[in-house]
């Protein structure tokens, strides 16, 4: 294996600092299964750390204020899951005329009804996408690492979806998540 | 268990370990390898390596050198000389007191 392939395996901001002596020291190395899980174990170390490499403060106050455009995303898709599923499930507890299940009812029941669906599924999903391709689009024009990284994705995503198999496999995990989720309307709808 | 891994198995951190090296002098990755394999008995891998030179480099506790080769050379910082001393100081004193208290010393 080509020392190269492992360094590949680091996040791009890794990369563009300490590619060049790292792929010699690992060329100096003698190849083990223990090195490659060492600088396996490192990579994903690398990745899960927001910072794994000295920023400059501008670029890092970009990287928080897309940390908690995230947040605010993300609790606008999950919240009305949460809610929603919590409702339920009271309800289910005790008769609907006792409280809390009285509250939880009138909750769900707003909920199924046609404009929270168009809410939760439509609106919610939309504002949340729209916030994340903004904050992405703007970093992508300040950060040359996410721009690397990003047509590494096309790229990888493109070779993938040439794979019929995996195209199937996509398609069947789609079908089978459509499946699921019908279902579970089914069992709270009714 | 060896001598130089500590109550749960592990080798020291390898913080400690690349400033302790590098408090004798600029070295590039390799020879900090070789040079901790020699003072404390720990072969670091290189992911283990650059993963602690990063974090250092971050912290500011460590500076690069210009590269020799592909090679990068690194040497502490004031400020990394400043902790390493606090560090070992520390462990010195634990150390002292362990030993006095088995009568070794």
């Amino acid at each position: 294996m080509h020392p190269r392939l492992l360094v590949r395996l680091y996040p791009s901001r890794w990369r563009r600092r300490y590619e060049d002596e790292f792929g010699a020291l690992l060329e100096q190395e003698r190849w083990s299964v223990r090195l490659v899980l060492d600088v396996v174990a490192s990579a994903i170390a690398a990745r899960l750390d927001r910072y794994p490499v000295a920023i400059p403060e501008e670029r890092a106050m970009t990287s928080r204020r897309i940390d908690t455009a995230a947040a605010f995303a993300a609790t606008l898709l999950v919240l009305p899951a949460v809610v929603l599923l919590a409702s339920a499930m009271v309800r289910l507890m005790q008769p609907v005329q006792y409280q809390p299940a009285h509250a939880a009812d009138v909750i769900f029941t707003w909920f199924v009804s046609i404009n929270a669906g168009l809410l939760v599924l439509g609106v919610a999903p939309v504002l949340a996408l729209a916030l994340g391709v903004l904050v992405v689009w703007r970093r992508l024009s300040s950060d040359p690492d996410l721009r690397a990284d990003a047509h590494l994705f096309v790229d990888v995503s493109v070779r993938l979806l040439r794979r019929p198999a995996v195209v199937a496999g996509a398609l069947a995990t789609v079908a089978a998540l459509a499946v699921l989720v019908f279902a579970i309307d089914h069992a709270i709808a009714g | 268990m060896p001598r130089h891994l500590n109550e749960r198995g592990q080798p020291p951190e390898p913080g400690l370990l690349i400033l302790t090296s590098l408090a004798g002098g600029p070295k590039h990755g390799y020879a900090m390898i070789e040079d901790i394999d020699r003072i404390a008995r720990v072969r670091l891998g290189p992911g283990t390596l650059y993963g602690a030179l990063a974090r250092l480099e971050a912290r500011g506790l460590i500076e690069p050198l210009p590269d020799e080769e592909r090679r990068r050379p690194y040497r502490l910082t004031g400020l990394g000389r400043e902790v390493l001393g606090e560090q070992l100081a520390s462990i010195r004193q634990i150390a002292e007191a362990g030993l006095r208290r088995l009568a070794v010393v």
